[in-house]
């Protein structure tokens, strides 16, 4: 993959702000969207490979953004980030195929290389080594 | 329910005059001589029994009922009944507290969630400020100083909220062990990083427990942080879990610098610590937790010669698959 291409979906402003300055100063394509409409919205625009979801977005939540992705766009990598560790929040992302979950607030080395191992697996993918859809890595985090 | 008949006083006056104006439907004459009339109809009746009325004792509740008997072409009499309904009234209040309690518990998630988010975004841009500082740069010991001070806010945060969860409310019947096992499996990278060997040693049958599993992991979590935390040279970790009795005994034992005997008395308290990033809250918590699930904690230690943890709940007797 030429340079990975990360949405950041999340409604704070300096959390969104600071998320695609530090993935941008690191190489990643990035862009932000403020809630889900718009999340979903700009998917169709700026087609990312990769989305970062907070779990507490207003209107649409985490888990029912993931579902419309899982819709649309099942090729897409999505990672869900909360301030909640709750265990079942966290296998219930697991179930509905996103493949990490960071609870916030994290270290943005944690996040560059849970980054770092999904692109490789979508780059496997691109090339038919493995085959990548939120159905068929269900169950499994790549974290 | 009328509010209004609530806090009367109980003298008779008062009393017939709520009578008056609660059972006024239907009027009934049972008996000429002498002259008896019953009015029918169905009220509660609160009758608060303290005298000075000021006392926290709950008022009796009465459901009244009159009711008439006829027959031989005339009333025979009435049928008044007083059904005490105390005990209900007493349970539906403990009902609405039990849900202003879960409106605290909501209320403390939401504030902990505000406060985590500007403590991620701070933390974030620091990790920024400090990228573009060289290696050799002095301040980076203060971008370092903030990012812990505000993992400690966040840690703060966290143990906040767990303590308004209400405790020994709910449950499930668990194996301790097992999950022993999780928060061990958790800790791996941590002890492989600092050269702790963790030694785990299981009875033949352990009973089941009944108690929130994920408060129980929360417990197992901040002792054994404790022990690593004790330990920055690396060392043994021994954690045992058997059935005794009628309970089941955690111990969970580190080759740390113990606990001074001027603290014994103290660590169970809220935000005493003896650590630079502690919150002091992580045994004020867990003891919180086994107590409310009827269980104890204790420990026993020598300054220089580490500590054990001795967690004892009692076990259930119930089936568990």
């Amino acid at each position: 993959m030429e340079r990975c291409k990360v949405m950041v979906v999340d409604d704070q402003l300096w959390v969104r702000t600071m998320l695609l300055e530090a993935l941008s100063s690191s190489g990643y394509l990035t862009f932000g969207a403020a809630n889900g409409r718009e999340a979903l919205r700009m998917m169709h625009m700026e087609k990312p490979d990769i989305a970062l979801i907070d779990m507490t977005i207003p209107g649409i939540d985490g888990f029912a953004l993931l579902a419309h992705l899982k819709d649309e766009k099942p090729e897409m990598a999505t990672i869900l980030m909360s301030g909640n560790s709750d265990e079942d929040c966290i296998r219930r992302a697991r179930k509905e195929g996103a493949c990490g979950y960071l609870v916030k607030p994290f270290d943005m080395e944690e996040l560059k290389s849970l980054l770092a191992r999904i692109s490789t697996t979508l780059d496997m993918a691109a090339r038919g080594e493995v085959r990548w859809t939120m159905d068929s890595r269900e169950g499994q985090m790549i974290s | 329910m009328d509010d209004g008949l609530q806090g009367r006083s109980n003298d008779f006056v008062n009393y017939a005059r709520v009578y008056e104006e609660t059972f006024t439907e239907n009027i009934h004459s049972i008996s000429d001589d002498p002259p008896i009339m019953v009015k029918e109809g169905k009220h509660l009746v609160f009758i608060k029994t303290a005298e000075d009325g000021e006392s926290e004792d709950e008022p009796q509740v009465f459901d009244v009922t009159t009711s008439l008997v006829e027959g031989f072409g005339g009333h025979l009499g009435a049928i008044i009944t007083y059904e005490d309904k105390s005990e209900r009234e007493k349970l539906h209040k403990n009902v609405s507290k039990l849900k202003d309690l879960n409106t605290v518990e909501e209320l403390a998630a939401s504030a902990v969630h505000e406060i985590k988010n500007p403590i991620f975004s701070i933390r974030g841009f620091l990790r920024l400020l400090e990228n573009s500082l060289t290696q050799d740069d002095k301040r980076r010991e203060y971008t370092r100083i903030m990012i812990a001070e505000l993992d400690r806010l966040s840690k703060l945060a966290d143990d906040f909220l767990m303590l308004t969860k209400s405790q020994g409310k709910k449950g499930d019947y668990v194996f301790a062990d097992r999950i022993l096992m999780e928060v061990l499996k958790f800790f791996e990278p941590r002890f492989d990083l600092i050269g702790i060997s963790c030694h785990f040693e299981t009875g033949d049958e352990i009973a089941p427990v009944y108690i929130d599993a994920d408060q129980l992991k929360q417990v197992f979590i901040n002792i054994i942080q404790n022990a690593i935390d004790a330990m920055p040279a690396g060392g043994n970790i021994y954690v045992g879990v058997y059935s005794k009795n009628k309970d089941v005994i955690i111990e969970i034992k580190d080759e740390g610098s113990g606990i001074k005997k001027e603290d014994e008395g103290n660590i169970f308290k809220p935000f005493f610590t003896t650590k630079e990033n502690g919150t002091g809250l992580g045994l004020f918590i867990s003891k919180r937790i086994i107590r409310s699930y009827r269980g104890t904690i204790e420990f026993k230690s020598e300054e220089g010669h580490g500590a054990t943890f001795i967690i004892k709940i009692p076990a259930s007797s119930a089936v568990v698959e």
